[in-house]
């Protein structure tokens, strides 16, 4: 059952992630993206994790990419981009590079000659994660937490728009002294 | 732990530290309260002293400072004794009777509070120095000393002279305290202790050469401190600071430290009498004696001619020290410290009168109009001159007969000729400033009498200076040798001098202060020293061209070895290379430069590529 | 009965596709996009060796990766979205072509 699922998943993953870097419609690129994670948790599935297979969808599919998705429509994206770099150079040079990370890959993965065995029970469970990370790995998931509430902090300097009150409120002076007159 | 000695020491630190953190709040009153503090401190040094009659004080720890070997611990540790006590209470008394003029002299100043915590730090270090325990401690009070009468020199630290004569001052001491640095460091490689009277205890075991060795080093110290020739020259140039300071640590009590470090070890020094060592330090004291005294004759600065003539009595007091009379060299302090003190202390009032005008050839006539200043000072010049029954005579006959009685009949005679000189300078001094014709062209009608506040301490200071002579009298079994026996241990006088001897010993003094006469009371214009000696006048104004030589044989090749370090060392060698290291790094940030073109694309290319090494190199070793 | 190595080659291919993404194109937004890539390849491997691990127990160190991982992906995405913001405020656009200024 899993090897059947596994590999067709596999190709759409790929497909997907070729769609992502390829299409030149910015929401074209993250329509797929979403699949491709939806996919993802598919493979998750496939390897005995439910749990994770769902955190997948609700974190990367969920959150993550209506995050991108509002970005993308909130910006003016829709011009002609070239694919082409103008340090050609460099750009040939990091296309050989991931090439080249490939073959790494593919050398590292050879060097596995186990299979997975089908266990027949799911794997990862919430309640086997909680555990660990309040006793083996407390202090990074205290980390992590850091981390996050850093990025909210640096995200609201970054995005903080001094003009954008003086803007909202004239805004919406404009429209109630609109309504009042009418 | 002795409550007076310590509040002895303890109350100028309060002082210090009261006039250094507030006394900008109470500008006009910071004098007051620093004499004050040190009124108290004088009494505490007096308590302790008849204390230490009534029951001896022992010695005490104050605090351990640091350890040195398993066994030695160098404590910051109070010795008390006959000679410590004798000292304080002359640093202290002196000290008192200072504050309280310079309460009245700096009355003008506009920071006065800066002047009275430095003047009470000083004590303090003055006093913790005569109280060390061991080599360190002193060192360590005997370089505070230094520091404050760098700060002192220095007080009117806007005048370009003031601040050279600092300079000068703490550099030409620190080639004195090389000596006592490698002196301590000799004493602890052989005894493993710092501790005056331990190495005094175990002092036998020293070979003659190495106790020659080690006092010459001390020598060294205090031809640097107590200014002896060759080191002298900054004493004169010490005059830039206020009068005061020159009365209380270029006169009574920090040059005088020399001596007293001397006496404290004098175990060492009593070893070998006859040793190298004590033929230099006679020489050197007899020189210094009569070169001082001489240079003296050809100034015209009242506060260089009593600078000279200090420099000229600390000669006398190394001059004993030489023949190993100790006490007689305590003796001729103490006197010193009470009429050189009172002198400096008029010539400061008579500065102060003549609205700090120093050139005597620019006084005259004072006597009229500031009478007592003029008897305190004539007290000053007569115990100074030696004059019959005053405190100079006592402790320089005292001395000169030792050395006679030594059998060093060439040191005695420059000491006579230096008395001779003494009494002439003297003389000379009294009647320039105090007698003859008024000769500034500015008139003397705003010169009055000196106030009362500065009076009071010149006169009791001229009491002592008539009286404390008495102290030591008879010579050798008198009240202070009595009382010095007990701690300073020194080989007795034997013989008798005789009576043409004696005679030869009072007489110079009255020479010179008759010759003095003869020359300058006659006319009613003083004739220049220049004059009356011919090419050699000249040469004592000039101070036997003393910094001129030193500035041809010392000043100039430093100047002209520090211009090749320069050159050779820092411009050539460390500016070469490390201009050559700039040149290649610029050449090579001129190519590297090219590298960060700024591109995105570019910097992940040379980021990943570094990921994308690491992941072969960790594939390939293996993980 | 998945082969362990063709876990791994999946997530190396999906690590490529993402790394050549970040090359080949100059949209900033479609950049993140690749990096989130990326991560998820990472999470594959995290995942697969997570399953060889977990043999007898049910959980297991690469398990607890994978939640570490998104975690930081989240925070990445939040920051990175917030510069291509900042970036199209200041620009009027996302290409990464006008962010020179770091030229030496």
């Amino acid at each position: 059952m899993n090897i059947l699922l596994f590999y067709p998943l596999s190709a759409l993953i790929i497909i997907l992630s070729l769609g992502v870097i390829l299409a030149t419609n910015p929401v074209h690129s993250a329509l797929l993206l979403v699949g491709a994670m939806v996919a993802i948790a598919g493979v998750f599935l496939c390897l005995n994790c439910e749990f994770l297979a769902m955190l997948q969808i609700f974190i990367y599919a969920g959150a993550i990419m209506v995050l991108f998705l509002f970005i993308v429509t909130t910006i003016d994206t829709r011009k002609d981009e070239k694919f082409v770099s103008s340090a050609k150079f460099s750009q040939a040079s990091g296309i050989l590079l991931s090439g080249s990370m490939f073959f790494l890959f593919f050398f590292l993965a050879l060097q596995f000659v186990q299979h997975l065995p089908d266990t027949g029970r799911w794997l990862g469970d919430a309640k086997g994660l909680g555990e660990l990370f309040l006793k083996s790995y407390s202090l990074p998931f205290e980390v992590v937490t850091l981390v996050l509430l850093t990025a909210m902090a640096g995200v609201i300097v970054m995005s903080h728009d001094p003009l954008y009150r003086r803007r909202s409120k004239e805004a919406s002076k404009q429209i109630l002294s609109g309504g009042n007159k009418a | 732990m002795n409550l007076a000695v310590v509040f002895t020491f303890l109350l100028p630190l309060c002082g210090a530290l009261i006039n250094g953190f507030l006394g900008q709040w109470f500008r006009k009153d910071s004098g007051t309260v620093a004499g004050t503090i040190m009124f108290g401190s004088f009494m505490c040094a007096l308590i302790a002293f008849f204390q230490n009659q009534a029951s001896p004080i022992p010695s005490f720890t104050l605090w351990h400072w640091f350890p040195i070997s398993d066994t030695y611990t160098a404590d910051m540790r109070i010795l008390v004794d006959h000679l410590s006590l004798t000292m304080a209470v002359m640093v202290t008394g002196v000290g008192f009777l200072i504050h309280v003029f310079a309460v009245g002299y700096m009355d003008h100043e506009a920071a006065p509070e800066r002047f009275f915590c430095y003047l009470n730090f000083f004590v303090v270090n003055m006093l913790l120095l005569v109280f060390s325990d061991n080599l360190v401690m002193m060192f360590v009070f005997w370089e505070g000393v230094g520091l404050m009468s760098y700060l002192l020199i220095g007080f009117w630290y806007y005048k370009p002279e003031a601040a050279s004569a600092g300079k000068k001052a703490f550099v030409m001491n620190r080639v004195g305290d090389t000596g006592f640095v490698l002196a301590i460091f000799w004493l602890f490689y052989y005894f493993h202790t710092f501790n005056i009277l331990e190495i005094a205890g175990k002092v036998k075991e020293l070979p003659e050469s190495v106790v020659t060795g080690i006092t010459l080093l001390l020598f060294l110290a205090v031809t640097g401190k107590s200014a002896q020739l060759p080191l002298f020259t900054w004493l004169p140039d010490a005059m830039e600071g206020p009068t005061p300071v020159s009365a209380l640590i270029h006169a009574a009590t920090m040059v005088t430290a020399g001596i007293y470090m001397v006496t404290r070890n004098h175990a060492l020094f009593n070893l070998y009498p006859n040793d190298p060592a004590h033929m230099v330090i006679l020489t050197v004291g007899a020189l210094t004696a009569l070169v001082a005294a001489a240079i003296a004759l050809g100034q015209n600065d009242i506060k260089k001619v009593l600078a000279y003539s200090t420099v000229s009595q600390l000669g006398f007091m190394v001059m004993a020290l030489g023949v190993g009379c100790y006490i007689q060299a305590v003796f001729h302090l103490l006197t010193h410290a009470c009429f050189k003190a009172l002198l400096f202390l008029t010539a400061g009032a008579v500065i102060y009168g003549m609205h700090h005008e120093q050139d005597m050839t620019k006084m005259g006539g004072l006597a009229k109009r500031m009478p007592m200043t003029a008897a305190c000072f004539i007290i000053g010049c007569l115990a100074l001159a030696g004059f019959p029954l005053t405190a100079g005579y006592f402790s320089k006959d005292a001395i000169l007969s030792a050395v006679l009685l030594k059998d060093h009949p060439y040191a005695w005679a420059a000491g006579l000729l230096a008395a001779v000189f003494t009494g002439f300078y003297s003389t000379r001094a009294v009647w320039l400033t105090f007698f003859g014709e008024w000769r500034s062209s500015h008139a003397p009608d705003h010169i009055h009498e000196t106030p009362r506040v500065m009076l009071m301490p010149l006169m009791i200071l001229a009491v002592l200076a008539l009286g404390a002579g008495f102290a030591g009298w008879p010579e050798g079994s008198g009240m202070l040798y009595k009382y010095l026996e007990v701690t300073v241990k020194q080989p007795e006088l034997k013989g008798h001098l005789s009576m043409a001897n004696w005679l030869a010993t009072i007489l110079p003094g009255l020479i010179g202060i008759a010759l003095g006469l003869f020359f300058y009371a006659r006319g009613k214009s003083p004739a220049p020293v220049v004059a009356l000696f011919g090419p050699i006048g000249n040469w004592f104004v000039q101070k036997l061209y003393l910094d001129e030589i030193y500035e041809f044989l010392i000043v100039e090749p430093t100047k002209i070895f520090a211009q090749a370090c320069y050159y050779i060392g820092d411009k050539a060698m460390i500016d070469g290379f490390l201009h050559s290291w700039y040149n290649v790094c610029a050449f090579g940030g001129s190519r590297m430069r090219r590298l960060h073109s700024g591109h995105l694309h570019a910097t992940l290319a040379s980021f990943l590529a570094g990921v994308v090494a690491l992941f072969a190199y960790i594939l390939v070793r293996g993980y | 009965m998945i082969p362990v190595s063709h876990v791994f080659l999946l997530a190396g291919v999906i690590f490529s596709i993402g790394m050549l993404g970040l090359f080949i194109r100059r949209n900033l937004l479609v950049i993140f996009m690749s990096i989130e890539l990326m991560f998820n390849a990472a999470n594959i491997a995290f995942v697969g060796a997570g399953n060889m691990q977990a043999n007898l127990a049910v959980v297991s160190d690469g398990f607890a990766s994978v939640p570490f991982v998104m975690a930081v992906a989240a925070a990445e995405a939040a920051v990175g979205l917030a510069l291509v913001v900042a970036m199209y405020r200041a620009t009027g656009d996302t290409d990464v072509e006008l962010l020179r200024r770091m030229k030496g």
